[in-house]
């Protein structure tokens, strides 16, 4: 018997490791894991409590009924202020005007939806911009050229 | 597709994620397996040729171990939460497993070694003095019986531990190929034979790297190198590496026969893409001329002398270190260079030569394990006890 | 006769002393191991996980692309960045466009995941027939990101969405890899795995998606399977809805209607 009394201490150790990790392991691992299933639960508050960076039509109807009233009824009504602008927190922050919107005056912009692609859907408007104007071969695109004749909120036709 | 010339890419798809760090891990944790295996066949399997190298391939197989975490810690985005995985390991994830199992690995691996060892670490206790008496002390545990019944006890309880880890260590290893054979997502990792692949493939390369060792230690140490033990280690390695490209073809044999979706990319990714590294490096120069150069050692033993077996045994085990690396590179590297879309591939990957996971950094991992055996030797040697020495017979 | 009792009884402390060992370590994975199963497979109880007024168990988000009216504007990827601060060249939703020639040949792209719309492309053959596909994560019922991930960040939501945990994760890419969809990333800054959370933080306040939001023709719309008369629901439950990659099982809640054979 007395042979193994190297192993028997080394058996001790072995059991005195495992014991330290349990019990560090149970003050490592943070309290909200496993409240729903294999996650910290805490990690879905956190993740709801990002702050929302965009506010939604209604939200620049506050200030600016004029300009939603006047784009309800044209054929721009389906879009968002902000899918042209820019995100409501860039404009204004805890309810106060934090910097101007901005305003892209682009033909750039409009292009984006305008312009032909086979894979735009037919019920799209397209405009090849270059006939629309009549410009000639290698004539550049004037800046802006598309808000001289259709106002972006009530475009007509 | 792709004969049309489509390549499209989905947006996230233009990066790589695993980078060479992550082709060097499974290579390091497969010598440790393929190490473990070799001492595991003298201490289990009473191949007694191979006791030349039983205590070299236990302290090879702890080197490459205490090394293995490095290359994953330096790929983490953040290593300093590592701990997370032994914290909350999902056991649904195959890389959960890997606290478990390197832990428990680790400690079989020290507890083997320091049985194996204890005699010569009383020894050493015995003659040292001050820091380094103290420190063999402990390691002694304060018990200082070198009696034949207590080596006999150490001998029967190194059985039970190199027999226990020989699941261990194929799980140790093992669970890196499922890792990749468990993702269904991509097209070339997709697949049941993955961990099989990984694991001969691993002891392919550990028998590959004692046989180096060996050799290369008997040379510098001065001593005759044993033939018997070479002669051995020649034919497992022939054997195992037989077995990995037989593996290996076949995963690929499989996809193209079964002409699925997922050979419309994979052809392209080994015949095309990495035709250099798979059919160039892994198969022809890594595979073939190995297994030729194995095939005389072990049918024309009768006709080689010593010196000639030597030599052309190290050879091939030269070449089949780099032909396992090429594969953990093509599996890794190559898995990674289609995209999920299944119609185009990235830009090559060129590891970086200084930074975190680049070249510099993979050699320094790699080199690690050598100093840390070179380290150990100056203390307890990796050479067998010679019978003749005080102690007489011992765990190995 | 002594001597040989002492030998037995040396090998059975011998052997003991190892199994002990041996239990030990199951004792402790099982400890780990059961400790989490059973939390993961608790009942749900609906009043714990309520915060802050909302109860995630009384929602269940779905999503549809209708690829019939989705015009390649890209305001959604726009839209996404802004609201998550997505950082360039990656993406947690992007757009692609498919021009099929009528001899079958498909030709795709994303240009910076359509972050600026699409240009026209000088093409030389005779389409048949071209579309736009939107993309995002697709929140699978049986999702693989979160079965691979190793440590718990990566998880499904009472709600049905899936996300990640940026404390917990390690960025191992492990759910990278796994995603099917390519719908996943390891953020450049933060170096933790990032991806579409549904705009969780607008959800839970009642507010929609910022990608449903500002897309101009509805062609992504975004329902609660257990809201009674939810549009979405109703769709699903009435038209010939697809998913993507399919045969992998992944149970994707992100349905589309239009679906091509040839998206990829």
């Amino acid at each position: 018997m007395e042979h193994t009394r190297h192993l028997w201490r080394m058996a001790v150790l072995l059991v005195l490791l495992f014991v330290l990790v349990i019990v560090g392991r149970h003050f490592a691992v943070p309290e909200s894991f496993g409240a729903h299933g294999f996650y910290r639960y805490d990690a879905v508050g956190e993740i709801m409590a990002i702050p929302a960076v965009h506010g939604g039509p209604e939200s620049c109807r506050d200030c600016h009924d004029d300009m939603a009233g006047a784009k309800a009824a044209g054929r721009h009504q389906g879009l968002s202020c902000e899918s042209c602008h820019a995100p409501l927190a860039t404009h204004v922050s805890d309810g106060d005007v934090a910097a101007p919107m901005a305003i892209d005056r682009s033909v750039t912009l409009c292009a984006r939806c305008h312009v032909p692609l086979p894979a735009r859907p037919a019920f799209v408007p397209v405009v090849n911009l270059r006939e629309h104007l009549e410009l000639e071969e290698g004539q550049p695109i004037p800046e802006g050229i598309c808000l001289e004749c259709h106002d972006p909120h009530d475009p007509q036709p | 597709m792709h004969e049309q010339g489509l390549n499209f890419l989905f947006p996230n798809d233009f990066h790589i994620m695993w980078s060479l760090m992550i082709a060097l891990y499974p290579y390091i944790t497969g010598l440790v397996a393929g190490a473990f295996i070799v001492s595991s066949l003298y201490h289990v399997f009473g191949r007694s040729e191979l006791k030349p190298v039983a205590r070299l391939s236990m302290v090879a197989s702890l080197s490459f171990l205490l090394v293995a975490t490095m290359p994953l810690l330096a790929h983490l985005g953040h290593p300093e939460r590592a701990l997370n995985i032994m914290l909350t390991p999902h056991f649904t994830s195959a890389m959960s497993a890997f606290g478990m199992i390197y832990g428990l690995y680790l400690i079989l691996v020290l507890v083997e070694i320091w049985l194996i060892y204890r005699v010569e670490i009383i020894e050493l206790a015995a003659r040292s003095r001050g820091f380094k008496r103290w420190f063999f002390a402990s390691l002694a545990l304060g018990v200082y019986d070198t009696s034949p019944a207590a080596r006999e006890v150490d001998r029967k309880a190194v059985v039970v531990l190199a027999g226990l880890g020989i699941p261990a260590a194929c799980i140790l290893h093992g669970y890196v190929g499922f890792m990749f054979g468990s993702v269904k997502a991509n097209a070339f990792w997709s697949t049941p034979l993955m961990p099989i692949i990984f694991l001969f493939s691993a002891v392919t390369s550990g028998v590959a790297m004692i046989l180096i060792l060996y050799e290369i230690l008997c040379k510098t140490g001065g001593r005759r190198i044993d033939g018997a033990c070479v002669q051995s280690l020649a034919q497992w390695l022939w054997l195992f590496a037989t077995v990995t490209v037989t593996l290996e073809v076949l995963e690929i044999v499989s996809l193209s026969y079964e002409q699925n979706e997922e050979w419309l990319i994979v052809g392209p990714l080994i015949f095309d893409k990495i035709a250099f590294s798979f059919i160039g490096i892994q198969m022809i120069f890594g595979s073939l001329i190995p297994f030729v150069l194995l095939a005389i050692v072990v049918l024309m033993r009768r006709y080689l002398t010593d010196p000639m077996r030597h030599v052309i045994a190290f050879v091939a085990a030269c070449i089949l270190l780099i032909q396992v690396f090429s594969m953990r590179w093509n599996v890794v590297i190559g898995g990674q260079i289609f995209s999920k879309s299944g119609v185009g591939f990235r830009e090559s990957y060129v590891p970086e030569l200084f930074g975190r996971e680049g070249i510099a950094m993979a050699l320094l991992i790699f080199i690690l394990p050598f100093v840390i055996m070179g380290i150990f030797n100056r203390f307890l040697p990796l050479a067998p006890n010679r019978p003749e020495e005080p102690g007489g017979e011992d765990p190995a | 006769m002594t001597s040989k009792k002492n030998e037995h009884s040396c090998s059975r402390r011998e052997f003991l002393s190892l199994a002990a060992k041996g239990a030990g370590a199951v004792a402790v994975v099982l400890f780990s191991g059961d400790l989490a199963l059973v939390s993961a497979s608790s009942a749900v109880k609906g009043a714990d996980l309520a915060i802050g007024g909302y109860d995630p168990t009384r929602h269940r988000y779905i999503y549809l692309v209708d690829i019939d009216k989705c015009i390649g504007c890209g305001a959604c990827v726009r839209a996404c960045s802004h609201e998550n601060q997505v950082p360039k060249h990656f993406f947690r939703t992007w757009v692609e466009r498919y021009e099929i020639s009528r001899s079958g040949e498909v030709a795709i792209d994303s240009p910076d995941g359509a972050l600026e719309g699409f240009e026209p492309r000088a093409t030389g053959e005779d389409i048949g027939k071209a579309f736009f596909v939107p993309k995002l994560c697709n929140h699978c019922s049986n999702t693989p990101c979160v079965q691979l991930c190793p440590v718990g960040a990566s998880f499904t939501s009472p709600d049905g969405v899936v996300l990640v945990d940026q404390e917990r994760c390690i960025g191992c890419s492990y759910c990278v890899q796994a995603c099917p969809y390519g719908s996943r990333f390891i953020h450049p800054e933060t170096h933790t795995a990032s991806k579409c959370t549904l705009c969780y933080h607008r959800l839970t306040r009642g507010m929609t998606t910022a990608c449903v939001q500002n897309c101009p023709t509805g062609a992504r719309k975004i329902g609660d399977a257990l809201a009674l008369g939810d549009e979405v629901a109703e769709i699903l439950a009435t038209r010939d809805v697809r998913v993507l990659k399919p045969e992998l099982h992944t149970q994707p809640n992100c349905n589309y209607l239009g679906l091509s054979k040839e998206v990829r």
